[in-house]
């Protein structure tokens, strides 16, 4: 039987670290290839995602989608009808449209002046139309900050399970999935003192992401500052809470965080039942609670 | 007297001491320049001038704090480069390709350190993972334990590449 091996790389993807670590019976060289590829997954999905490229489609779609209806690529496609639909189900609590004031806090980047921040626009302006196009009925800006990291990991682990791997574990700055015989357990880390202090925990479900304000608030300098805003009241997140989804696949567990950390209970509890989820809360006093219980 | 000049000169020392250092190697050197940079190089140490590092410093905004670079030169003019950067806290390595034309090519981490994850490798912390473990089949080799939480900003790196790019474009390209 040939020997089992175990390689993780590490590249900055995604505007964060992304790390993949693949286990099986491959030579090593054969297995960092394969880990490559599995990065290409990943960079083709910043490419058609980002807000900071001003040729992703969502720049396009940022440019002119309320103009003229746009053909994006069926993977961008994808990606924002699953985003209206989470903004349908949780009551607009996740929205994409939230870009503006991110704008404005300096958390994105402007493109040029052409580049409306009107802030009345909502998640129900965006139209989906048939043949993968989509259009505003009046002039917005998504971002996709809150989705597409866990979509990018979906795709990777997509294409790592076609490779015959003992096991596999993509994790792009938090938001991780798992695949076949590998290791289930998890750190988690405590949002009162992220950089030192995890709380351990099993993997639930196959994907994992957390939300939390602590290192944005860290990294700005600023107290106020947070990259999740209230999509009604455009006020930061600020509270200590860290809100971590195990889903099915990543990028539900990605977006059901934010919903988990906006919107009242009553809303997202049937919304985690639904997506067949779990949620676990960690609170500022070092209580875990878990839900459904 | 004596004690307290004592506790003074080791405070440095205990004050690392308990949260320890733990360094994530994902690539050697070897093994980046096999994927980066694959066939014939040879090694090609840059020293980089006072006045080289202020005009690379000029050009894209980011400090050079380090005259010598270690770098890989392939016949066709690509080139591997090894550097640090600061992190949040710690220093990370990385190893970035720049082709013949200046194109970044790839971008790897090497070691990122960090404050955090050194209790994760501790064998009592895991031990609180006794009894929950739904199915803990694997694990040739090392224990992996993923880490979940809010999203690290790479920018860091970003700098760093951008620091690099003005020093082939500024060095390495007249080389």
């Amino acid at each position: 039987m040939t020997p089992m091996k175990t390689i993780q790389r590490c590249q900055p993807l995604l505007g964060t670290f992304v790390e993949i670590t693949l286990c099986g019976e491959a030579p090593e060289t054969k297995l960092q290839q394969q880990a490559g590829k599995a990065f290409e997954m990943i960079r083709w999905v910043q490419r058609m995602m980002s807000f900071h490229d001003a040729d992703s489609d969502i720049s396009r779609l940022n440019r002119c989608g309320h103009l003229a209806p746009l053909q994006v690529h069926p993977w961008t496609y994808h990606v924002i009808e699953l985003a209206a639909q989470l903004s349908r189900e949780t009551e607009g609590a996740f929205d994409i449209t939230v870009a503006p004031r991110l704008v404005r806090s300096g958390l994105l980047p402007r493109h040029g002046a052409y580049t409306s921040l009107a802030e009345a626009g909502r998640w129900e302006d965006i139209t989906l139309h048939g043949g993968r196009a989509i259009s505003y009925r009046q002039p917005l800006q998504i971002d996709l900050g809150g989705i597409a990291k866990g979509f990018a990991v979906d795709k990777a682990i997509e294409y790592l399970s076609t490779l015959g791997l003992h096991g596999a574990i993509v994790n792009a700055g938090g938001d991780l999935r798992v695949l076949g015989q590998i290791d289930s357990r998890v750190a988690i880390r405590d949002p009162r003192d992220p950089h030192r202090a995890a709380v351990p925990s099993i993997m639930l479900r196959p994907a994992l992401a957390t939300s939390a304000a602590y290192f944005v608030r860290a990294a700005s300098g600023l107290k106020k500052a947070a990259a999740i805003l209230h999509p009604r009241t455009g006020k930061p997140m600020r509270s200590n809470l860290s809100v971590s989804v195990f889903a099915k696949t990543c990028i539900e567990a990605d977006a059901l965080t934010k919903a988990v950390l906006l919107a009242p209970q009553k809303v997202w509890n049937p919304v985690l039942s639904a997506h067949d989820s779990v949620a676990l809360l960690l609170t500022a006093k070092g209580e875990q609670v878990l839900f459904p219980a | 007297m004596r004690r307290r000049c004592l506790i003074r000169s080791f405070a440095p020392a205990l004050l690392l001491a308990p949260g320890g250092l733990h360094a994530q190697v994902y690539l050697t050197r070897e093994q980046a320049k096999a994927i980066l940079l694959p066939g014939p190089a040879e090694a090609c140490p840059i020293s980089l001038s006072k006045k080289e590092r202020r005009s690379i410093e000029a050009a894209c905004g980011v400090d050079v704090p380090r005259e010598a670079l270690e770098a890989w030169r392939s016949p066709a003019g690509d080139w591997l480069l090894f550097d640090s950067v600061k992190g949040r806290y710690e220093a990370i390595d990385l190893a970035v390709a720049i082709s013949a034309r200046g194109e970044v090519q790839g971008v790897e981490i090497l070691t990122y350190r960090e404050t955090y994850g050194y209790e994760v490798r501790q064998p009592e912390w895991r031990r609180q993972f006794h009894g929950k473990t739904v199915d803990s089949k694997l694990k040739p080799g090392k224990d992996i334990t993923p880490l979940s939480g809010a999203t690290i900003s790479s920018q860091s790196i970003t700098r760093g590449v951008r620091r690099l790019v003005q020093t082939w474009e500024q060095v390495l390209r007249h080389a």
